[in-house]
C-alpha cells in the first residue's frame, strides 16, 4: 500500500466516523441499538457464565472433594457434609433473608414500589469513565432511566442507561450524579454531587448563614420528584466557608458501595404524569464553579445623563400630544 | 465452516466480555479487531467491527464516539505500520498497541473535554498503560488459537 492510498483510506474512514457521529446527534438511532443490543448481550453472557461458573463450584464442592474418602465412613461423612452444607447454605440464606427484610421494612416504600436486583458486574470496558455498575434488570422488568437505586443503607445511585433485560447504574459518587437533599435536623437544602471513586460528597449551593453541623444526617429532598422524599443519603463531615458566600460541606455517603451484592429499584408513582425527570448524568461546566467575576463600575453621571436625556424625550413626546 | 467461524468469535466475544469483569478499564475486544484485519476477510471484518463497536458502546458509559473513532484508527495504524513490519511479528503488534493505547487516551480526553464530562484522568493513563500490556498477549493468544481454525478450513 503506497502513501497516496493509506491518506485516502484515513481520509474515508474520518468521513465515515463523522457521518456516522453526526448521523448519531441527530438522531439517536446508533445509541438505541447498541443500548439495546449491546447491553443485553453482556447481559446474557454475564448471567449464563455466573449461572454456569456457581453450577460448577457446586459440582466441585459435592463431588470432587468426597473423592478418596474410605468407603465405611462415607455414608456418615456424607451425611455430615450434607448437613453442614445445608448449615452454610442456611447461614448465607438467613443472612440474605435478614438484609432484604431489612430492605423491605424501610417506611418510604410506602408509595415507591420496589423492585429488587443482583449487581452484575462494575465498571466493564475500555469506554467506561463513570462510577457505575451492571444490574439484571432492565426497562421491560423495572429498571428504567432514572429510576433511584438503594439498599438498607440509604440512597446508592439511579438508572443511567437500559436494555430491555440489563441497565447500567450511575453511583452518588460520580462526579455527574446530582441529588437534591436537605438536612435532617436544620432543614437545609442544597444539591449534593459526587466526587468520584471513594471520594466524599459535596452539598453545595449552601449559603454561609444555613445552620448545618458536622455529624448531621442528609437525605433526599423529593423535590426534584426523581427521587421519594426523605432516603438517607450521607453523615455531613466538615463545613467550611467557601467562595461566593457559600459553604463548602463535605458528606460521607451511608452507603459501603465496596460491599454491594443486591439493590433495590424504586419505581416512581408518578412517572405516568411527569413529562420528563431530571438528568441522570449532570455535566458539569466551568463556568458554574469558576469565581464570580467583580462587578461592573457603574457610572453615575453617565447613568444620571442617560436618565435625564430619557425623560425629557419622554416629557416632550407627551407634550406633541 | 462458517457456522465454525461464527461460533468462534461469538465464543471469544462471551470470554472478552466476561474477561472485562474482572480487568476495569481494558478492551479485551480489541485485539480481535487486529486478528480480524490480519486475516483479510473483508464480510468477516465488517461483521466482527460492527459486533463489537455495538457492545463496547453499548456497556460504556461515555456518549458515542470514542469506540467507534479508537477502532477506526486501528485500521490506520495497521496499514501504516504494516509498511515497517511483518502484520504478524511481536514487534509489529507492540508498537501497534502502543499506538492505540495512546490514542485511546487523547481520544477518550478530548471527547470527555468537549462534553463536558469530567473523568479521572490517572484512571485513564493507568488504564491505557494496562491496555498497551495487555494487548499484545492477548493477541499472541488469539492469534495461536485462530490458527486452528485456519487450519481447519484449509483442509
Amino acid at each position: 500500500m503506497n502513501a497516496r492510498r493509506l491518506i485516502v483510506i484515513t481520509v474515508l474512514l474520518f468521513l465515515f466516523f463523522l457521518g456516522i457521529y453526526t448521523w448519531n446527534e441527530r438522531t439517536g438511532k446508533f445509541d438505541v441499538i447498541s443500548t439495546n443490543v449491546g447491553i443485553e448481550v453482556t447481559g446474557f453472557v454475564l448471567r449464563s457464565i455466573t449461572a454456569v461458573q456457581t453450577a460448577f463450584t457446586d459440582t466441585w464442592d459435592n463431588y470432587i472433594n468426597l473423592v478418596g474418602v474410605k468407603e465405611e465412613n462415607d455414608r456418615l461423612k456424607n451425611e455430615l457434609f450434607k448437613v453442614k452444607q445445608e448449615l452454610a447454605l442456611a447461614k448465607e440464606e438467613k443472612a440474605e433473608l435478614d438484609r432484604l427484610r431489612k430492605l423491605v421494612s424501610i417506611d418510604y416504600l410506602t408509595e415507591w414500589k420496589s423492585v429488587g436486583t443482583r449487581i452484575l458486574a462494575w465498571r466493564l470496558g475500555a469506554n467506561d469513565f463513570f462510577e457505575s455498575f451492571v444490574l439484571s434488570k432492565g426497562f421491560f422488568s423495572g429498571a428504567k432511566v432514572g429510576t433511584p437505586i438503594i439498599n438498607a443503607d440509604g440512597l446508592v445511585g439511579r438508572v443511567l442507561k437500559a436494555g430491555p433485560y440489563t441497565s447500567i447504574a450511575l453511583l452518588l459518587t460520580d462526579s455527574g450524579s446530582s441529588v437534591s437533599v436537605i438536612s435532617e435536623k436544620g432543614r437545609v437544602s442544597g444539591i449534593l454531587q459526587g466526587n468520584g471513586h471513594n471520594q466524599l460528597l459535596s452539598m453545595r449551593f449552601v449559603k454561609q448563614n444555613e445552620e448545618i453541623k458536622p455529624g448531621e444526617r442528609i437525605i433526599t429532598s423529593g423535590l426534584d420528584l426523581s427521587f421519594p422524599k426523605g432516603i438517607p443519603v450521607g453523615e455531613v463531615v466538615s463545613v467550611e466557608y467557601g467562595s461566593n458566600s457559600m459553604l463548602d460541606i463535605q458528606v460521607k455517603p451511608l452507603v459501603v458501595f465496596d460491599k454491594l451484592e443486591e439493590v433495590l429499584l424504586l419505581q416512581n408513582p408518578f412517572e405516568h404524569i411527569l413529562p420528563e425527570g431530571s438528568p441522570v448524568y449532570s455535566p458539569r461546566p466551568n463556568q458554574i464553579f469558576a469565581p464570580i467575576q467583580a462587578p461592573l463600575i457603574v457610572d453615575r453621571d453617565e447613568e444620571n445623563k442617560n436618565f435625564a436625556k430619557a425623560f425629557n424625550e419622554q416629557v416632550n413626546a407627551d407634550g406633541e400630544n | 465452516m462458517v457456522f465454525f467461524n461464527i461460533a468462534w468469535w461469538a465464543l471469544y466475544v462471551a470470554l472478552a466480555v466476561f474477561c472485562q469483569r474482572f480487568t476495569v478499564g481494558v478492551d479485551f475486544l480489541l485485539p480481535g479487531i487486529i486478528v480480524a484485519l490480519q486475516e483479510r476477510k473483508v464480510l468477516q471484518f465488517a461483521g466482527v467491527f460492527l459486533v463489537f463497536i455495538i457492545i463496547q458502546e453499548g456497556i460504556g458509559t461515555m456518549p458515542f464516539g470514542n469506540v467507534l473513532l479508537w477502532y477506526l484508527l486501528a485500521i490506520v495504524f495497521f496499514y501504516a505500520w504494516q509498511w515497517f513490519f511483518e502484520v504478524e511479528s511481536f514487534t509489529f503488534i507492540l508498537l501497534l498497541s502502543a499506538a492505540l493505547a495512546v490514542s485511546h487516551y487523547y481520544i477518550v480526553a478530548v471527547l470527555a473535554n468537549i462534553q463536558d464530562i469530567y473523568i479521572n484522568y490517572k484512571a485513564l493513563q493507568d488504564e491505557s498503560v494496562y491496555q498497551m500490556f495487555l494487548t499484545p498477549v492477548l493477541w499472541h493468544a488469539i492469534n495461536y488459537l485462530r490458527r486452528g481454525v485456519r487450519n481447519v478450513a484449509q483442509n
